[in-house]
Order: C-alpha cells, then structure tokens, then sequence
C-alpha cells in the first residue's frame, strides 16, 4: 500500500471532507427546494375541508350563542310586554319586521362608533342627517309624545317602525319597558338599513324583514351575528361587503319600506288611510321609466340617485369608489334639523340641494285683462299696458325634476308656498300674496302646496295627530311632472310709476310656524326660508316688446304644455286643449301634444274627438305607449273591445309595470269574459301597487268565481277598508265653512287678488279677498 | 255563624290585595338609567303633582347617581332665569336640548363633581345633576353636536328634554 506523504493526507481527506460536505449541502439544498415547491403548490390548492369544517363550526357556534342570548332576552321582555294588537305581534300597527320573529336584543346592533372607525366619512356625514337623528328630535317627539300620552305607548310603534326600528324591535316600546334606550339617539344607525334582508311588499310603514345584523359572512356566505375584531373584516373585505351591502339598497323599493305610510284601522280605530306615497310618486313620475303616461321623459333615475349622489369623499372610507362617496347626508328638504342642532355643514348642503334650480320652474306665463284677452307668452309678445288696469298675472309652476310630489310626505307640516309680489319702480307695493306676517305665520291666502287634514270636528289635525285625520279637505300639492296655474290679479294704479316689477317665488319653510309654535311655544327662533326658485318680470306702463329668454326659462312650446298640463288638472278642459294648440302649431313634430290634445278629450268624455289627436301621434311616434294607452280607452268606449286589448297589450309589452295598464287591461279581459286573464292581470297590479282600489274589487269578484273563498273574501274586506268613507267629506265641508279665508284653495281654479269681491257688479268688502271661478 | 264566617271569608278573600305599582320616571327608564350609571339602578320617584311634576332618582354602582327634576313655571319668563342662575358664571349653553340648556359642574362644597344640566321645555323647567365616573370627559363625537360636554350627559339631557316635548 503506498504511504500517503504526510502533508498530503490531511489535505487530501479535507477536499473529500470538502466534497461530502458539498454534497450533503447540495442535497439539502434540493430537498429545501422541494418542500418549499410542495408547500407553495398546497398552498394553492383549495383548503382542505378540516379548516371548513371549523369555520362552519364557529359560525355555528356563534349563530346558537346569539339565539340562547336572543331568546333569553325575548322571554324576558315578553313577560311585561303589552301585546296589545295580538298575541305574538311585535309591531303593529306598524310593518317591522324581523328575522325570527320575535324581540331582538337592542346590542345586537353595532353602534354607529363601531362602523365610524373605518367608515369615516360615512358616519361624519350620517351624524347630521335625518337619519341618524330620526328619533330624538322635537319635531318627532312632540306629535309621538301626544300619541303615547293620548292613546298608550303601544301605538307608537306605528310612528317608531320607521323612526326608531331598534326601539320596535327590542320590545321598548311598551308600558314599564325594561329596555336600555340608549340608542335612542342613534336614530337610524347603520346596522338598521345595512342589516334589512327584504322588504315585505311596498306598503311601507316600516315594511322591512330585519335580519339579525352581522358585519360577516363566513366562507360559506353565512351571516355570523355580533361584532367581529376589525382586524378580521380588514381580512376578508369581502365576506364583510356580502354582510352588509345588498343589491336591494340600491332599489327604490327599499326606500318604500318607510318612505310610504298609511293610517290603519289598529292605529286609528277607523280604517285605512292613505297617508304618504313618495315611493308611488316617484313610480307614477319620468324617473321611473315605469308609467307610459308622464308628460315627459327622463333617464332612469331612483330615490338614492337624487338623494345619495355621490361626490369626493373628505374623510377615509373604504366604500369610495375612485375617492367618491355616495353621499349618507340624504339631502332634502329638512333645514329643521340641522338649524336646531348647529349642523351648519348639513343646513348649508340641504339649502344648496334645494336651491341647485334643478327641480322647479317657475313661469310668469301670461297676463290676462278684465276683457278676458290674454297676452302670452311673456316674453315672446308684445303689448301694451295701462295705467288704472286690472289685470291677472298668469303664473304656472312646474314639478319639473322631482322624483315625487311638491311638498311630498308630511305636507301638513311642511310649508312650501308661492309668494308673488308685485311693484313699482318706486318699489311701492301694488300687491304682495304669500307674505310672512310679524308673528311667523304665513299669509293665510298664500298659494300653498300643502293640503288641509280633518278630524271629525271639522278641525284641521294642527299637531300631527294623523290618528285623528278622518278626511282632507284640499291638497295642493303638484304631482312630479305636472305644473299648476296660479292666478294673482290687481290693479295698476292710475300714478303708478313703470316699470311694475313682478316676481313669484317658490319658498320653503321646514316646519309651518304653528307646527313650531306647538312644538316650543312661541319664543322660538325663526326657522330658514329657503326661495327654491323664482321668476322676475317686468311690465312697462305703455309700451312692451319681446324680450330674451333667460337661462331657466322654458321653450315657449313646453311654456304652453305646462299651462295646458294646469288647465287640464284645473278640470279647464277647454282652455287646455286650446294650449296645447298652440304647443303643436310650435311643435307640429312632438307626439305628445297631440296625445295632450287627446287625453284631454278623454277626460272631457268626448272620446270620439280625442280619435284624431290620438291617431295623429301614432303617425308621428308609431307604437307610442301614451297614445296607445288612450286611443285603447277610445276604442273600449267605441265597442272595439279587441282593438282595445291589442293596444294594451302593447303598452304593457314596453311597460309590464305600467299600473294604469295592468289595471285597463284586467278591466277589458274582464268584460271579454276571459276571467282567467283579467285575475292574472289584477293581480299583477296589486304586485305593483297592493293599494289598487280597482285591483281589490275585481279580485274579490273573480276569485269568489272561481271558487276561491277565502281569498275573495281577503280582497273584498281590503276593497272595504281601503275605500274611502262616503261620509268623510262632510268633515271637509265643516272645516271649508269654518275658513273661509282659506277655502278657495279648495276650489281648482281660483284667484288671488286684492280686489273687493263683486257680485252682479256690486262691491262686497266684507268677504275675503280671493275668488273661486268666475272671474275669468 | 259560620256561614256568615264563610260568607265573610269568600269575600275578602277573593277581593284583589290592592297592589300600587312604583310610581314610573316619565322622562327615563330605570333600564336606560342603569346604562349612564354602569348597572342596575335603583329608581325613586318623589313629588308628583297633578301638573306632571316630580323628582326621579336613580342610585347606581359606585356611588354613581342621576336626578331629574321637573317643574311646570307659572311665569317662565320671571322663574327661569332663577333657574340658570343655580349654574352661576360657569355654566355652558347647550345647543339642542329642549328650548334652551345650560351645563355646570359644581366646582366646591358638597356637591363638587357632579354635573348640572339646566335648562326648559316650553314653560316646563328641567334640572337633572349627575354624579358618574365619566363627568367631564370630552365629547367623541364632535360632529354630532358642538356641546362640550361627555356623550352621557348630552344623552340623558336630550332623553329628558325630547320626553317632555
């Protein structure tokens, strides 16, 4: 064996040490490589079901720890709860709803700090508008305070379905309640509407389904109930958006769960009453795209796309879109609110909401003289005025861009009014109507939009005590697309210096002043005015010329629809067809006119007159559902029953949810004796509107027909409730005759004026001044 | 004789023990009490008039304790200012509590410490002193509202206010 030399032994075993070592690292290297190749493929494999299996257990475990907390908490507040409208009934005679029907402990709903955290802007927006303050406001409290003081706290929860879903839910709202209510002045916190899963139909009073709120869904998209570490929802935005955001919050549906309200039999001893229907109003309106009907067209608009129009978002919040925001201030017409509490933020957004000039138009159409000659449009016609003339300013106002009603909801409290004034170059006044007096209140003969609600006294329901309203003796409020004609005459005087200036304004005033008064007595500040648009012109003594229209003023021809659109509410069917004359001699391309020409016909019964105009649109606009509407009316009356089907059913083709087609049509299948058809129709309707009186009292017949007791006898009994009480306007009449200084407003066309009345040319000082018909 | 000691025991027997409830706080729950003050509290409720009037009181955990009393003012005019007056130059006007409010805490003498919140609703006057840990703590939602004063106590003082509307 040869010797290694001694000094190359050692170096020898080093380099094979060397290569061993070399090797092993090597090996391990590749066998790191491996795992970690392995691991990174497993990682992205789909979980194995051991991890899903304990998701499910804890959502599990958490779902049975809310429900024993839940029934605990329900067995406790059922014991001393007043169940005064059924066993078991929770909120009547309110709609609330929950998920499990029964009392939902009131911590079961994050607060508002909770969702704050994150959702800056949201909650800093949220905390000045109505509905975070719903609830504790005086403006509720003091009618709610009445109705509990008066009648129990139990029929508060009408009022409260809405105005404070926690306090129904928990069970608060019941004589000796055990409940907390501190989260009272939370009013409509988030996990309110961010926890609703569905609305029961649209008949509103709170008609939502309330589900136990959650902020999480597990990996299985099951809701887990209470709150999670914020550190969990950071993980998983997703699963927190599942939990609290739904594609029905986006609907006008949702809204109509409290933006619709009705007076039931439980709550006022009487029968239903149709109380508000905003969400119908903005079905009946352009927005919609629902209704062949309006007068004009309008891209699809719902109530969150006037009322949370989104913009920049000043604070963090994870719900931004590209830094926008959409807006949880719900901008309207309450400046109460925020003037009250010192929200300056919140009264500077709802005055710029309510004056951006997009919603009305205010229009001093015309001039009407004691001859009965009328010169119009303003504007566009030159004339000559005199010195000593009476003479009629014809003012039209136009709903032209609200989604509902001027004043829509609760219009017995909320103030909006036409003040028109008229003077001279001196700035002298001629003649001013819809002033506020030195104590507040409002001129009584102002052109108000308001409407005048009765108890059986004959009174007016001063205080908001809508359980007391039994009939409405007028309600002046304007459709949304519909305009009204405002009548103002008054003398020139004979020294008059020209020009007169005259201006209508449209004002608004949240809340009326008594309603105020009632609310602090009468040493209360005074509450914003905020004029949402006005009109100026003015009218030289001698000479006038045509002049430039200004940036807000209507074209001419629409000027004349809007007039005609006035007439025809003012039951002035005459002078509405001769303005909608003169909108197609302006406009001999627009379809619409004619069909104005036609419908008005319609409404005058002469059906045969309306063929043509109706027929004339056709031509211009084949297939028009507004001109096929009333032209399938015009062939029902002409004994052309299939015609009429025909021209229906193409209505209904482009508009399923046309209520007023649905309702014809069941009619016509119900005179062709296809009862079948009529049903499928009428029940249609009622899934559209569950008011429709038409829909009730046919279904009634036909499900009695066909053999359908029970629920013959379900329709018959809402036809009976829901109709109106032939006695009520014998109350209106006692309230018209006990004012008289406000019972013009009842008549539908009248005039303002100064003017002593006359009567067979004689001068009557003693009666108010303003005139019911006649004058003209 | 014994029927007539039958009749007699069949009669007062079946005659209901006439039971008093506890006289009820009209402006706030024990329930709602008891979360201000940090627990159950006990309720006593004192000089009730025919006008609505009284005093409620509410002893809590800790000493803690919370009184509202109300009274209706002949001449509201001539007596409230009697009322703010108990405030002295310390006090704090309060937006959106009733009509008018103003806040105190008592700096000296027996009563140091406890909060003060005076104010009307109408012609109806309101004082309700509260003694709780989280007196004069600052608000943390300053949006809500621009009172200086601890989410707590602006509650209770909007609770009773907006009850007496």
């Amino acid at each position: 064996m040869q010797q290694r030399p001694d000094g190359v032994r050692p170096n020898t075993e080093r380099i094979l040490r060397i290569a061993r070592n070399s090797l092993a690292l090597r090996a391990g290297y590749s066998l790191l490589v491996l795992a970690l190749s392995i691991a990174s493929v497993v990682a992205f494999l789909p979980k194995p079901k051991i991890q899903a299996h304990s998701d499910e257990t804890q959502t599990q475990q958490r779902i049975t720890d809310e429900d024993t907390a839940r029934k605990q908490y329900a067995e406790r507040v059922a014991k001393s709860y007043n169940f005064a409208f059924g066993p078991g009934n929770i909120s009547l005679p309110g709609n609330g709803a929950v998920e499990g029907n029964t009392f939902l402990q009131p911590d079961a709903f994050p607060t508002a700090e909770y969702c704050g955290k994150c959702h800056q802007e949201a909650y800093h927006q949220w905390r000045q508008s109505l509905h975070s303050n719903s609830f504790r406001t005086p403006f509720y409290r003091t009618s709610v305070n009445i109705l509990m003081r008066t009648k129990g706290i139990e029929f508060a929860r009408h009022c409260d379905s809405c105005h404070n879903p926690v306090a129904v839910l928990a069970g608060g709202l019941t004589q000796a309640s055990v409940v907390d209510r501190g989260f009272d002045q939370d009013g409509l916190t988030c996990m309110t509407c961010h926890s609703v899963q569905k609305v029961q139909s649209t008949n509103g009073n709170g008609g939502y389904v309330m589900g136990v709120p959650a902020v999480m869904v597990d990996e299985n998209g099951t809701r887990i109930p209470g709150l999670v570490p914020d550190a969990e929802i950071l993980a998983h935005l997703d699963r927190h958006s599942k939990a609290v955001m739904q594609p029905l919050y986006r609907t006008p549906e949702f809204c109509s769960a409290c933006h619709k309200a009705n007076l039931p039999n439980p709550l006022n001893g009487y029968k239903f009453i149709r109380a508000f229907t905003s969400y119908d109003e903005w079905q009946n309106s352009k927005f919609s795209q629902r209704n062949p009907l309006t007068f004009y067209q309008a891209d699809f608009t719902t109530c969150q796309g006037c009322h949370m129009k989104r913009a920049p978002a000043a604070l963090s919040d994870p719900g931004a879109k590209n830094g926008q925001f959409a807006s949880h201030r719900w901008l309207a017409g309450n400046t109460a609110v925020p003037f009250y509490y010192g929200f300056d933020e919140q009264l500077a957004k709802t005055i710029e909401f309510l004056k951006s000039g997009n919603y009305l138009n205010v229009d001093l159409f015309g001039i009407k003289r004691a001859s009965g000659e009328m010169i119009a449009p303003l504007g566009s016609t030159a004339f000559d005025l005199k010195p000593g003339e009476v003479i009629q300013v014809m003012t039209v106002i136009q709903n032209k861009n609200i989604g509902h009603s001027l004043i829509p909801e609760v219009r017995d409290l909320y103030e909006g009014w036409v003040e028109f004034s008229a003077t001279d170059a001196t700035g002298k006044e001629i003649y001013h109507s819809g002033f506020i007096k030195p104590n507040g209140m409002l001129d009584e003969r102002a052109h108000s939009f308001t409407n005048r609600p009765v108890d059986t006294t004959g009174g007016f329901v001063d205080n908001h005590k809508v359980w007391t309203i039994h009939s409405v003796a007028y309600d002046n409020s304007i459709q949304a697309g519909r305009s009204t004609l405002i009548r103002y005459e008054f003398q020139i005087p004979a020294n008059a210096k020209g020009p007169i200036s005259i201006t209508a304004k449209v004002n608004y005033r949240h809340l009326r002043q008594s309603y105020l008064n009632n609310i602090f007595g009468e040493d209360h500040p005074a509450y914003p005015i905020v004029e949402i648009a006005s009109r100026t012109r003015a009218l030289n003594i001698g000479a006038n010329t045509v002049t430039r229209p200004e940036a807000n003023d209507n074209a001419d021809w629409m000027r004349w629809n809007n007039l005609g659109i006035a007439y025809l509410d003012q039951l002035q069917y005459s002078e509405a067809i001769d303005a909608f004359a003169h909108v197609v001699k302006l406009r001999p391309d627009y379809a619409d006119g004619y069909t104005n020409i036609g419908l008005t016909n319609i409404e005058w019964e002469k059906y045969e007159s309306a063929r043509g105009g109706l027929e004339k649109a056709l031509q211009l606009a084949p297939n028009n559902a507004r001109a096929l509407y009333y032209l399938a009316l015009v062939e029902r009356r002409a004994g052309h029953s299939d015609s009429e089907v025909a021209d229906l059913e193409k209505v209904i083709a482009q508009y399923p949810q046309s209520r007023d087609a649905r309702r014809e049509l069941g009619i016509s299948y119900y005179q062709q004796r296809k009862p079948q058809e009529a049903m499928e129709q009428f029940e249609a309707l009622q899934a559209i509107d569950p008011d429709d009186l038409a829909a009730h009292y046919n279904l009634a017949l036909l499900y009695r027909r066909m053999g359908m007791k029970d629920k013959a006898k379900e329709q018959s009994a809402m036809f009976v409730t829901k109709k109106v009480d032939p006695g009520a306007p014998t109350y209106s009449l006692d309230f018209l005759r006990k004012h008289p200084e406000i019972s013009i407003e009842s008549v539908p066309w009248h005039v303002h004026t100064n003017m002593p009345h006359t009567e067979n040319g004689e001068v009557d000082s003693s009666t108010p001044k303003a005139a019911a018909g006649g004058t003209q | 004789m014994k029927r007539l000691l039958l009749l007699l025991t069949v009669i007062f027997g079946a005659t209901p023990v006439v039971c008093r409830a506890e006289p009820q706080c009209p402006w706030l729950n024990a329930a709602t009490a008891g979360g201000f003050l940090g627990g159950d509290a006990q309720a006593a409720v004192t000089g009730v008039t025919v006008d609505g009037d009284a005093t409620c009181e509410f002893s809590g955990a800790a000493n803690a304790m919370l009184r509202i009393a109300v009274h209706t003012m002949a001449h509201m005019i001539d007596e409230f200012p009697g009322y703010l007056a108990q405030c002295g130059a310390g006090a704090q006007a309060l937006k959106g509590i009733g009509n008018q409010a103003v806040e105190c805490i008592a700096k000296t003498g027996e009563s140091k410490g406890q909060e003060i919140i005076i104010g009307r609703v109408r012609d109806r006057a309101f004082v309700i002193t509260i003694r709780a840990a989280w007196i004069g703590r600052p608000p943390t939602s300053p949006t809500k509202t621009s009172n200086p004063i601890s989410d707590n106590s602006e509650n209770i003082a909007e609770m009773v206010a907006g009850s007496m509307f």
